[in-house]
């Protein structure tokens, strides 16, 4: 068998190699785990496992925000950098695009309540077919969200592009119409998300 | 109620396992310890019942490759476990996947140590080669679905395709690497060693034994076992 390692690296067979340099891993991860204050525990069993205890290295995730969290803030965050900056005659748009961010989130949020419920065992050990149906229909419910979110932030995107252009095409003048008018249907799809949602399942 | 001990660290991981899985992801720090000495004394518990069927030194062996066999499959497959189960172009969390493969291999493993004592006996009658072989296939087999299930229905919050993709991913590197790190079983008349050459796959070992492809002599030595570089017991040739 052809190793990444060679024949042998300080006198090790390949094999020996790549266990050694796991353990190594495993070590370093013990240690920085250590300095965390984890349990000695978890510090050893990182030596020998430690690709299933990387994620301890993350910070906790946030429990404030939905499963789109991370795009939403990443969407919003590029468009108020890009907006004063290419487009500061529509400065006065930010009310709408924070109020649009909300709208989002509270989506986002109802996403996270849907992903609890459709991961609770006692649902998922539930016999009954209608429970089952009514799960389905929860799912499909969830994934049609979920969905609306993400075009609704592929118009965001969309959005700064376009600001973009009209910064190099120098017709600074419209930049404050267009942007309204693109909030303005945005704003229209994420209405058309919270009216679905209290529709319930048709 | 947070488990406190091993033996009810092992009732919650057998009877309620998904409320292991918390929520604020501390409880991978908190159970990692615990869930990795659980699966490692159990495997290492079964290992000695399946090397009683040769006893010797290949007790010490099966005990030690054992745990080998079913933590190894879940470290090499976490990447794409991960990206298995991505939701919304998000590859699944770190912290959750860890702790769910975690609790779904001592699952796997607690299974396997309470199939040892039907192991065991069956063992003791010293069934053929080939039907031992065939016997921990199966029981591995048998005992993995519980575990593998959870996994997949933890990550994929109940869709079948992410499921039945993590069963059958696991199962395979699991299953390989058993292979990998043979013999557990040894073979009539050979020499009892830690691992043997590498050759051929799980799925040509497992046909063979299956289809009875194996040629044994009067002796009942294989008659392919220099071939596949067996060493005979005490040295000399077949």
């Amino acid at each position: 068998m052809v190793s990444a390692f060679g024949d042998a690296w300080l006198g090790l067979p390949p094999w020996g190699t790549a266990a050694g340099l796991y353990l190594l891993a495993g070590l370093c991860l013990a240690l920085l785990l250590t300095r965390q204050g984890h349990p000695t525990g978890t510090a050893l069993s990182a030596c020998v496992a430690w690709p299933l205890l990387l994620g301890l290295l993350q910070a906790r995730p946030a429990q404030t925000g939905g499963p789109l969290a991370v795009r939403i803030a990443a969407a919003f965050q590029a468009l108020e950098e890009t907006l004063p900056a290419q487009a500061p005659e529509a400065a006065a748009c930010v009310g709408e695009l924070t109020a649009l961010r909300a709208s989002l989130s509270a989506a986002d949020q109802r996403l996270r309540v849907a992903d609890r419920i459709l991961a609770d065992p006692c649902l998922q050990a539930g016999e009954s077919g209608a429970v089952r149906a009514d799960l389905d229909t929860l799912r499909a419910a969830r994934d049609r969200a979920a969905a609306e979110i993400a075009e609704v932030l592929g118009g965001v995107h969309r959005l700064r592009i376009q600001v973009g252009m009209l910064a190099l095409t120098e017709i600074r003048g419209e930049a404050a119409g267009v942007v309204e008018h693109h909030l303005r249907q945005l704003h229209a799809r994420v209405r058309a998300i919270e009216e679905l949602s209290s529709l319930g399942p048709p | 109620m947070e488990p406190r001990t091993l033996p009810t660290l092992a009732a919650a991981v057998l009877a309620h396992p998904h409320r292991l899985l918390d929520d604020d992801g501390a409880a991978l720090s908190r159970l990692a310890g615990p869930l990795l000495l659980l699966t490692t004394l159990c495997a290492a518990l079964f290992g000695l019942v399946v090397g009683c069927y040769d006893g010797g030194w290949q007790l010490l062996w099966a005990a030690l490759k054992l745990p080998a066999v079913l933590l190894l499959p879940l470290v090499v497959t976490v990447p794409a476990l991960r990206a298995l189960h991505a939701r919304d172009g998000e590859p699944a969390g770190l912290r959750r996947t860890g702790l769910a493969a975690l609790v779904a291999i001592a699952r796997v493993a607690i299974l396997c140590t309470a199939a040892a004592p039907l192991l065991w006996l069956v063992y003791s009658l010293h069934p053929p080669y080939a039907l031992a072989i065939l016997l921990l296939a199966g029981g591995l087999g048998l005992c993995g679905l519980p575990g593998l299930t959870f996994l997949g229905r933890a990550l994929g919050s109940g869709r079948f395709a992410p499921t039945a993709a993590t069963v059958l991913l696991v199962g395979v590197v699991i299953a390989q690497t058993g292979w990998l790190l043979r013999p557990f079983v040894v073979t009539p008349g050979a020499e009892v060693t830690l691992l043997c050459p590498r050759a051929g796959d799980v799925f040509s070992g497992l046909g063979v034994r299956l289809f009875g492809r194996v040629r044994v002599d009067d002796a009942g030595v294989p008659r392919d076992c220099a071939e596949r570089g067996y060493v005979p017991r005490g040295g000399g040739s077949w």
